[in-house]
């Protein structure tokens, strides 16, 4: 059930580790969607993000969660506001076992999410620093939603897994997404984002060059030939 | 070679004035415009020198004398400090080594009889050895480590000396020492004669500090060095040994210094080189500002007179000393003089600095060039680099897992894969900065152990995902700096050559902190190959560059690496970048090598557009 | 034999009133990352403001102690937050402010309360007596205390959800700020904790050490040694290393002249941090 916008981007620019990351962005996510941003690396997607999540000021333009203006928030703040970042390569808390990870919030980790992600009910106990790759990504993952967000951010969540595992972590975001939950996601596997997502915007050096309905993306030639190597 | 056709349409002036230019020095450059602010400076040279010289006559009470005595010693003590903390730590001890100079020569006059004169060169040299040892043991430590084990060692010394009643005099300190003996008609019981001579000595203390900072290349190394570690690695300095070198020296002035002012005030005591002592002649070269000759200069008699002046008690001078140090931490942190010079420059020069012209660099045009392309380097293609089977692991974490790559002269190399694969990793441990935890790595076959002098000097050199740059100095320091650094030194006409190829010509006496991220770019890449390398790692040069750039970058390498003929190797995420301008592609994801060959062969891997491409 | 045992006894005591004394510098410089050269006279301003309070305001022994605790967990927010925070990432700049900050405080205390040994009407009076073996009350008391505050520091940090948002935060603050730990907040509650159980300490260890404007030096090198041999972030490490270092200095004591046995803590010191830098419990991280 795709609702109204609930998070809107606004005319965003930033200078991050030189030069403009973000050139003049505006993009919108509409409640219970599945955004997908595409593009190549050093396009500035995780900039969008980080600033989005409060990592970073916007130069210019501005973040706004359900008409509150949260640009220039700190990160905890814009947690608390209802926006979670799932950062890229997955960072946990390796020197704390994973219940002590999922234990930060006030709020318990339930049957429910570990039902999502099984692989982790079998390792509570274990310390997190030994995870495999798609553990920990699912364990970061799991650490956002405890956060109760309004919105979701990830970060390349198929970074560095392998392909099995990249499907159980999609099928898992699907999952969530259907249960009314809303996404943001940066990806460069631009062929299982397009299919997983309602709705794509391609990014090609700071800027938005392309918006549309997945499937419209998936079928645009340039996007073809860029991104799906066809 | 390119440089026929590439107008590439901005509308640029041709540059003017065409043919080789003046022979002078490339690091003196063109000659500077007389400057207001120059004036001033020389003028306050004058004034210090005058006052430094008639100091006797305007301080001529016996309590003044000591004063200017003391002043000078110190002046002595903050410059020696001074070197290592332009080398980047910070020392809480150098008033330790002035205590075990004093001690020193105290013990040879009075217990072995030695003359004062050999006495005062065994203190240096004695103050020096211990800190040649002491350095051996901390040095590789961070900074605040280094620091604590420094405080540690004068807490440890003072309890040495307190103990050892029979010989050095325990608690109370050797008394009685004798004034150094007269030098002609030079009567040191005189404290004004002690007063010249210690400035003598501090003038001696300060050209080997200039040595140690500009006027030798171990200095320059130094000082590059304590700005930025990394980026002087790649150029081939290795911290350690080089910031020993420097505690030696910077010890060795200590323990002169407090000689000296040991047979001034003829006695010492433990309680004179508690650590806090140490620590108010670090505040002297802070405040000063360590990175100037005359900072630690100015520091010292500033410190030194302040408390004199206000005729404050021990514990009064503490709070001031401690103060300034707060101050300095959140107001002037690079020390006094350059906040006065700030100062002074903004009252008497209207603007605010060089002012950049609105020229860009990437609008200068690559043609009308007069340079002789490079000899080729081999006739016949030779391996130039070779990892073999090449693991690197961070104790558990194993970054690379069994990586093989080869490298031919001349070729360009392109070394792709998704984040986190360890292509920049397989950089460090090829300079030298990783650890090389299993396999070989061979330079034109024979197996080395990669460390940064040694690859530095074999003909490899690098850029960074984020461009290093030295900020505070101008484009043509940089690149001299790197020339001289990497032990390859190329003539005068081959750095003119890697200004123009590097379209930094109109930038050249800019400061590098503020060129833009483009131009920065270009200047790490001049910098790397100022020393005409054999071998170039490039670590995604066009990061953070837009389209206009990204070509504009692209065609300058090519244009280097034709002209050069050294092989490279590119890490890069711009795909089709890659594939126009390599004629070899690796792919390296999760540590591990999934592909290698030609680059229209590597793209169509099936393995590689899964991992990397997306499938 | 007896001596013996009585002075493994005193190294055992000694090393629970270094505990004591290290336990807050343990968290700070673990927790935080912050190495605190103020950490010294901090110390010796909260046995200041204990002596004061109880002359001026004629508290009784605890109460005083209560209110050096609050006064100094204060103090040290209010250190975390105007001078230490902004500097964080510039480990220089920590180092020398902490100078500057040790250096007034020291001087001011000088200033203000003169240099003589001052002494608070203790409760701990006399010896307690174990078979044998003797003990003096006030460290009797002092080791107890150190195992209390210890064990209750531990149980904190490994326990309790404060605990694990606290190592979280020293695990990776840019990721805890992403999940919505107020990281700037957390900081100043570990300095501010930190500092008020070293006031604590320096209470309870008065009638060992004195109380002096200069018994910050002894507090710092003592600091610093216990947290750098047991090791960075471990908080039983802090106990392993306040140990040894209580034993040998105990030991130096008995078996070498006085006036050198003050050497070889110090020594310790050094070796670890040439041979070990990690310390004996801590985890390897970047610290060459």
């Amino acid at each position: 059930m795709i609702g109204a916008p609930i998070l809107t981007v606004e005319n965003v620019s930033t200078r991050h580790g030189g030069g403009l990351k973000v050139d003049n962005v505006s993009l919108e996510v509409k409640r219970g969607e599945l955004v997908c941003v595409l593009g190549a690396n050093g396009a500035g997607k995780t900039s969008l993000l980080g600033v989005i999540a409060g990592l970073y000021a916007p130069l210019r333009g501005s973040v706004k969660l359900d008409g509150q203006t949260v640009s220039g928030f700190s990160p905890h703040r814009t947690v608390r506001a209802g926006i979670a970042l799932a950062p890229q390569n997955h960072p946990i808390f390796e020197t704390l076992t994973v219940d002590e990870n999922l234990g930060l919030g006030t709020i318990p980790a339930d049957d429910a999410l570990f039902a999502l992600f099984p692989n982790l009910s079998a390792k509570r106990r274990e310390r997190a620093g030994r995870l495999s790759g798609g553990e920990r990504q699912m364990l970061s993952m799991a650490q956002v939603l405890l956060t109760k967000p309004k919105v979701c951010l990830f970060d390349e969540p198929s970074s560095g897994l392998a392909p099995m595992i990249v499907a159980q972590v999609f099928a898992a975001i699907r999952r969530l997404v259907d249960d009314g939950l809303t996404v943001l996601m940066v990806e460069q596997n631009a062929k299982a984002a397009l299919q997983l997502a309602d709705r794509a915007y391609v990014m090609e050096h700071g800027r938005l060059t392309l918006e549309g309905d997945a499937r419209v993306i998936a079928s645009n030639d340039h996007v073809r030939r860029a991104y799906l190597g066809l | 070679m390119s440089g026929a056709a590439t107008d590439l349409g901005l509308g640029a002036s041709r540059r003017s004035g065409g043919p080789a230019r003046s022979a002078a020095a490339f690091s003196k450059g063109r000659p500077v415009a007389d400057n207001p602010l120059r004036r001033i400076r020389l003028g306050g040279y004058i004034a210090v020198a005058v006052i430094v010289i008639a100091a006797p006559m305007l301080f001529s009470s016996i309590y003044d004398l000591n004063v200017i005595v003391t002043a000078a010693t110190n002046v002595i003590l903050a410059t020696g400090l001074a070197i290592v903390v332009r080398a980047g730590r910070l020392s809480l001890a150098q008033a330790t080594f002035g205590g075990l100079g004093g001690y020193t020569s105290g013990l040879l006059v009075m217990q072995a009889g030695w003359s004062y004169w050999p006495a005062l060169l065994a203190a240096g040299v004695c103050a020096g050895l211990i800190g040649v040892l002491l350095g051996l043991t901390s040095l590789k430590l961070r900074g605040f480590y280094f620091a604590i084990a420094t405080f540690t060692f004068s807490q440890m010394v003072i309890i040495a000396l307190s103990a050892s009643s029979g010989v050095t005099g325990g608690q109370s300190g050797m008394f009685g020492l004798p004034n150094p003996p007269p030098i002609g008609p030079f009567n040191f019981a005189d404290p004004r004669v002690y007063y010249y001579f210690a400035v003598l000595v501090a003038l001696a203390a300060i050209g080997v500090r200039y040595a140690c900072t500009s006027g030798l290349r171990f200095g320059r190394a130094l000082t590059v060095l304590g700005e930025d570690e990394v980026l002087a690695s790649a150029l081939g300095v290795p911290a350690t040994p080089y910031r020993l070198a420097a505690f030696g020296i910077s010890s060795f002035i200590g323990g002169i210094g407090g000689s000296l002012y040991a047979h001034f005030i003829q006695g010492i005591s433990p309680p004179d080189i508690a650590p806090s002592v140490s620590v108010f002649v670090l505040v002297m070269v802070m405040a000063g500002g360590s990175r100037t000759l005359m900072g630690p200069v100015i520091g010292a008699v500033v410190l030194t007179f302040i408390p004199e002046l206000l005729r404050a008690s021990a514990q009064w001078s503490m709070v001031f000393y401690g103060l300034f140090l707060i101050a300095y931490v959140f107001l002037f942190r690079d020390g006094l003089l350059p906040l006065l010079d700030r100062t002074v420059a903004r009252l008497v020069v209207n603007n605010r600095g060089k002012s950049r012209d609105p020229v860009s660099a990437a609008a200068e045009p690559m043609a009308n060039w007069d340079v002789a392309p490079r000899l080729p380097r081999h006739a016949e293609a030779t391996e130039i680099l070779a990892l073999r089977g090449v693991r690197c692991a961070f104790g558990d974490n194993v970054v690379l897992k069994n990586v093989s790559l080869s490298l031919q002269t001349g070729e360009m190399h392109g070394l792709i894969g998704p984040n986190g694969a360890g292509k920049t990793t397989l950089f460090n441990l090829v300079t030298g900065v990783s650890p090389l935890s299993g396999g070989e790595v061979l330079v034109r076959g024979a197996s080395v152990r990669p460390r940064p002098a040694t690859m530095a000097r074999a003909g490899l050199a690098r850029t960074f995902q984020n461009p290093r740059v030295l900020e505070s100095r101008s484009v043509r320091e940089n690149i001299a700096l790197a020339a001289e650094l990497c032990g390859r030194a190329g003539n005068l006409e081959y750095l003119d050559w890697v200004v123009d190829v590097s379209g930094l010509s109109l930038l050249i006496d800019v400061q590098a902190g503020t060129l833009t991220h483009y131009e920065r770019r270009m200047l790490t890449i001049a910098m790397a190959i100022a020393g005409d390398p054999d071998i170039l790692l490039l670590d995604e040069p066009l990061a953070g560059l837009d389209d206009t750039e990204t070509v504009l970058a692209k065609e300058r390498i090519r244009e280097i690496h034709t002209a050069l003929g050294c092989a490279v190797l590119l890490i890069e995420h711009k795909l089709s970048v890659v594939m126009e301008l390599c004629s070899r592609l690796t792919v390296l994801d999760h540590g591990v090598i999934i592909a290698d060959g030609a680059p229209e062969a590597v793209a169509q891997d099936p393995a590689v557009i899964e991992a990397y491409l997306g499938s | 034999m007896h001596l013996f045992v009585q002075q493994i006894i005193n190294g055992i005591l000694l090393g629970g009133m270094f505990a004591l004394m290290s336990i807050g510098l343990s968290m700070i410089f673990g927790i935080m990352k912050t190495a605190n050269f103020a950490y010294g006279s901090l110390y010796m301003l909260g046995g200041y403001v204990a002596y004061w309070s109880s002359v001026l305001l004629q508290a009784p022994f605890l109460v005083a102690v209560v209110i050096a605790f609050v006064v100094m967990f204060g103090a040290g927010v209010i250190v975390e937050y105007f001078g230490f925070a902004p500097l964080r990432g510039n480990e220089d700049a920590a180092l020398i402010f902490g100078l500057g900050l040790s250096l007034v405080i020291r001087g001011g205390a000088t200033i203000a309360w003169g240099s003589q040994n001052r002494f608070i009407m203790s409760p701990f009076e006399g010896a307690v007596f174990f078979g044998h073996f003797v003990v003096p009350a006030a460290r009797f008391w002092a080791g107890l205390v150190s195992l209390a505050i210890v064990g209750a520091v531990y149980f904190m940090i490994e326990r309790t959800r404060l605990g694990r948002v606290l190592r979280a935060v020293s695990d990776d603050s840019r990721r805890a700020s992403l999940l919505g730990i107020n990281t700037k907040a957390q900081f100043c509650f570990v300095f501010g904790l930190g500092t008020a159980l070293s006031a604590l300490a320096c209470v309870f260890l008065i009638p060992v050490f004195s109380l002096l404007p200069d018994v910050d030096d002894t507090a710092l090198y003592i600091g610093f040694a216990v947290v750098i041999l047991g090791g960075l972030g471990s908080i039983p490490g802090c106990i392993v290393g306040a140990m040894i270092l209580g034993l040998v200095n105990v030991m130096a004591f008995a078996y070498t002249d006085s006036s050198i046995a003050p050497i070889f803590p110090l020594a310790i010191l050094i070796l670890t941090l040439m041979l070990r830098p990690q310390g004996l419990l801590g985890k390897k991280g970047r610290l060459a």
